[in-house]
């Protein structure tokens, strides 16, 4: 027998259940929003770790290529000023990912190491005995396995963010995305001229 | 259509696929369920009609027991299929880089992994290389991301630039990234959960049929009735199968189109992926994996691993390849590439197989620059691959080495290698050179063993007159070496003669073992050497998916293989081998062992029972291994015959031990 009592009582148990369920939902997206936000964050550290390991990678190269580049100093001094510019820039910024300024500059010095690079890599082709030296072609390897991780992690803090910033913005995330400030994402993105073309570095 | 959108329409198609093999598989159940109630109803009760109450507890016992079977069934498989990466990568024969390698091109291949895993921002997996084999193929093996191994065919890394191999291992990738494996072992599991209700049926007509009525049901009412239905399960449960096998070839080609979408978002070169493609294609020929175990890999590959010997359609797991070319590229005209492109393609493979150097493993690297600067005959090393598991003996070797000889067994440093060419140096020069010719390898190993049996020996069959003539030279050689150098030379004198034919190297087997019996006693030294020659010259390649016997079931094998070590270790010394035993049987094997006295001992039964050992899981060996270093460890002393057995030992099992632990003792 279904009395308006035992009617009542289905109603507040589906309305409590509902509210339940809303919830948990809002919970769910906050956390997804969260997982993401920290995702990107994580792959910007991860531009850093891989610039870190160029800038590592250069005093060797220099050091090698010296003895059979004897009258080439002038591409020799300029990458390795290029690098100490770039190491420069990168503390000043101190991976700080709002420091928009900072990231231009690092932006800017990578940009330049890039072409310096680039110079001393045509370098090799004019001078056999180097592009047939075993510890040259080492270095070349890992020189452009790092050139290939930069643009690499670069990418993946695009994908990333782009995953970040369409999942704020769509229906009903957006509100909560609003209600608990998850800013929008900047892309990384190429402004300098001379790095838009010399983004890969063949050495093959 | 872009990358993201392909991988959108991959894994929509995926859901929907797996409902509809979720739907077939609920549909299953409910098939035989209602041909059951049916059955009873009609059939069984024959018109006595049992009240609805009762009837209800049957048909609600019988849900559950058929939800149980084919949950069962699932989990089975599941577990059987959870055996890590690693396992399956050695299996198929694959050789471990190690990422600190100096090789160039493994160098390359570590380089490029690393890449990749840093645009997928997924960790690396530990990289294996399928050496000598031909074709361009990859694959990621493991049930888990942090299990996962990744494996390379010597082929690929052959035939692809840099920019195709980064695309192939992107694609690997891929199905890491999407969780591919995972996906493929539960759609197994369910099918084997299916096949289930049909192994149900099938044993309903068996329980039912036949004269010999062991079950006695046939006599009661209803047999027939039962083998009727038995049948109906069976026919239900062989077309699920059918049909969810159907609905998972459907789905792992998806997945594919998927994994080759994700491998261009994580490179973003499409244009290098079309070119591996096509170099498969033009390649297609040894496009298949050589090497077994194409079910367990099969759907994580790069491109299709098997074929169909008898002819027919193959067992695809992937789309067609060109199929695969046009989604990434839209203006790709199969008929216009087999026309002007194909030759060029076939041209530039069949020009890198003759000119390309072999991609060595790397421990080959480590000889080589080991040996640079060192005065030493290089071909005479790197002509010779048994010298990776060199034993070399020192009778100097002591105790509190039980962990280094554990921790050498299949990993061999620097030092051992130093070691082993310092020894290898102490062998006549001219012993050496001998033991580089095939004919006069024979000879040395036949004075090896005339030294060791105190015969003279006269009758060889088959043999060449140029070998028989160097006997008598190549024992008195023998005979001025020390004991120690035996082993390396038996080594050196086995590489050479691998390259000799199945039939000519069991007839050489045949005229040592008529050596080694001619004086009508065996002792063990001679036993070992032969076991070991027979074990490297019977070696064929691994056999694929061999039944791995649990230990339990070779008790008295390991008896045998446990009271010869401990005997070895204590000649005449009967408390001593007694003691030895006791422990290690305490330690390792929880006291279940029985010493067998020497008297009862016959060397053909050892030869017999350990060989049977070789069928032990990789975890028993090592565990044998464990326990007879123990053995070796116990009295504080070891003697050459130990060390001699242990890697005799190992040579049957198939695990090898370097000897790499005594280096210390001889710098």
């Amino acid at each position: 027998m279904a009395t308006l009592g035992n009617l009542l009582l289905i109603l507040i148990g589906a309305l409590i259940f509902g509210a339940l369920f809303l919830v948990f939902y809002f919970v769910s997206i906050y956390n997804g929003l969260v997982r993401r936000r920290n995702e990107f964050k994580n792959s910007f550290k991860q531009i850093d770790v891989q610039l870190k390991r160029r800038h590592d990678l250069i005093p060797n190269l220099v050091a090698t290529a010296k003895g059979f580049l004897a009258h080439e100093k002038d591409t020799l001094e300029a990458v390795i000023a290029a690098r100490s510019g770039a190491v420069t820039a990168n503390q000043n910024m101190a991976g700080n990912i709002n420091n928009k300024e900072g990231m231009a500059e690092v932006m800017k010095a990578e940009a330049g190491l890039s072409g310096a690079l680039g110079r001393l890599m045509m370098l090799n082709e004019r001078y056999p005995e180097l592009k047939s030296d075993k510890t040259m072609n080492g270095l070349m390897e890992e020189i452009q396995s790092t050139e290939n991780r930069i643009a690499f992690s670069r990418q993946h803090y695009n994908d990333v963010v782009t995953n970040y910033n369409s999942e704020r913005e769509i229906f009903p995330n957006v509100f909560i995305a609003q209600m608990f400030n998850f800013a929008e994402a900047t892309l990384w993105e190429i402004t300098n001229k001379e790095e838009r073309e010399n983004v890969k570095v063949s050495f093959e | 259509m872009n990358f993201f959108e392909h991988q959108r329409v991959a894994k929509k198609e995926t859901y929907v696929l797996t409902l509809h093999f979720v739907f077939a598989v609920i549909a299953i159940i409910a098939i035989s369920n209602i041909l059951l109630f049916v059955g009873i109803e009609f059939l069984y009760l024959e018109g006595e009609s049992l009240p609805w109450e009762e009837k209800k507890v049957y048909y609600l016992l019988f849900t559950c027991f058929q939800l149980l079977l084919i949950l069962g069934g699932m989990g089975f498989k599941v577990l059987q299929l959870q055996s890590g990466g690693k396992v399956i990568a050695r299996m198929l024969g694959g050789f471990p880089i190690e990422k600190s390698t100096k090789n160039l091109n493994q160098k390359k291949i570590v380089n490029i992994v690393d890449e990749i895993s840093v645009a997928s921002g997924i960790p690396s997996p530990p990289i294996y290389l399928l050496e000598g084999e031909p074709s361009i193929n990859a694959f990621v093996a493991g049930f888990h991301t942090n299990d996962a191994v990744i494996a390379i065919t010597e082929g690929a890394i052959r035939h692809l630039d840099r920019d195709e191999l980064q695309t192939v291992v992107a694609h690997e990738y891929s199905h890491l990234f999407n969780g591919d494996m995972k996906l493929n072992t539960y759609l197994v599991g369910v099918l084997h959960g299916i096949q289930m209700i049909s192994i149900l049926g099938s044993s309903m007509m068996e329980m039912t049929s036949g004269s010999d009525n062991t079950y006695g049901i046939r006599r009661r009412r209803g047999g027939g009735k039962i083998w009727i239905l038995g049948m109906l399960f069976h026919v239900i449960g062989y077309l699920g199968v059918l049909f969810g096998r159907l609905i998972k070839k459907e789905i792992n080609i998806q997945r594919e189109y998927l994994a080759d979408a994700t491998a261009v978002q994580f490179t973003r070169n499409s244009i290098s992926l079309v070119s591996t493609f096509k170099k498969i294609y033009a390649n297609d020929k040894s496009q298949y994996l050589k090497c077994g175990l194409h079910d367990v890999v099969g759907h994580m590959c790069v491109t299709e691993v098997n074929i169909n010997k008898r002819g027919g359609s193959p067992h695809h797991t992937h789309p067609d390849l060109s199929e695969r070319i046009l989604r990434i590229d839209p203006s790709f005209k199969e008929e216009s590439f087999l026309r002007n492109e194909i030759k060029s393609y076939k041209e530039k493979i069949t020009l890198r197989n003759k000119e390309s150097e072999p991609i060595h493993p790397n421990i080959m690297d480590k000889v080589r620059d080991e040996l640079e600067g060192m005065e030493i005959d290089k071909s005479l090393i790197l002509g010779s691959k048994v010298l990776m598991g060199a034993i070399l003996l020192d009778p100097k070797a002591n105790a509190d080495m039980h962990d280094k000889i554990k921790d050498t067994i299949g990993n061999i440093s620097m030092d051992s290698l130093g070691y082993s060419i310092t020894l290898l140096d102490s062998i006549p020069v001219e012993v050496r050179e001998y033991s580089q010719n095939p004919h006069f390898s024979k000879s040395l190993l036949y004075g090896i063993f005339l030294h060791l049996s105190h015969v003279d020996f006269n009758k060889f069959e088959s043999e060449e007159q140029d070998v028989i003539d160097f006997i008598p030279k190549a024992t008195q050689k023998i005979k001025s070496l020390e004991r120690t150098k035996l082993l390396p030379l038996i080594d050196l004198c086995l590489g050479t003669l691998r390259s000799l034919s199945k039939k000519d190297k069991l007839a050489f087997l045949n005229n040592l073992k008529n050596i080694v019996k001619a004086d009508k006693k065996i002792n063990l030294q001679e036993y070992l050497y032969y076991s070991i020659v027979s074990a490297f010259l019977k070696k064929e390649k691994a056999i694929l998916g061999g039944r791995v016997v649990k230990a339990k079931s070779l008790s008295t094998e390991i008896e045998y293989l446990i009271s010869t070590m401990a005997h070895t270790g204590f000649p005449e010394d009967h408390e001593g081998a007694r003691l030895a035993f006791d422990r290690v049987n305490k330690t390792k094997f929880d006291g279940k062992l029985n010493l067998i006295e020497l008297e009862n001992f016959k060397i053909s039964l050892l030869n017999k029972n350990i060989s049977k050992l070789k069928r032990l899981s990789l975890k028993d060996k090592e565990l044998l291994i464990d326990a007879c270093i123990i053995l070796i460890k116990f009295d504080m002393r070891t003697l050459p015959i130990e060390l001699e057995a242990l890697r005799s030992v190992g040579a049957i099992l198939e695990v090898p031990i370097p000897q790499s632990f005594l280096s210390e003792d001889k710098s």
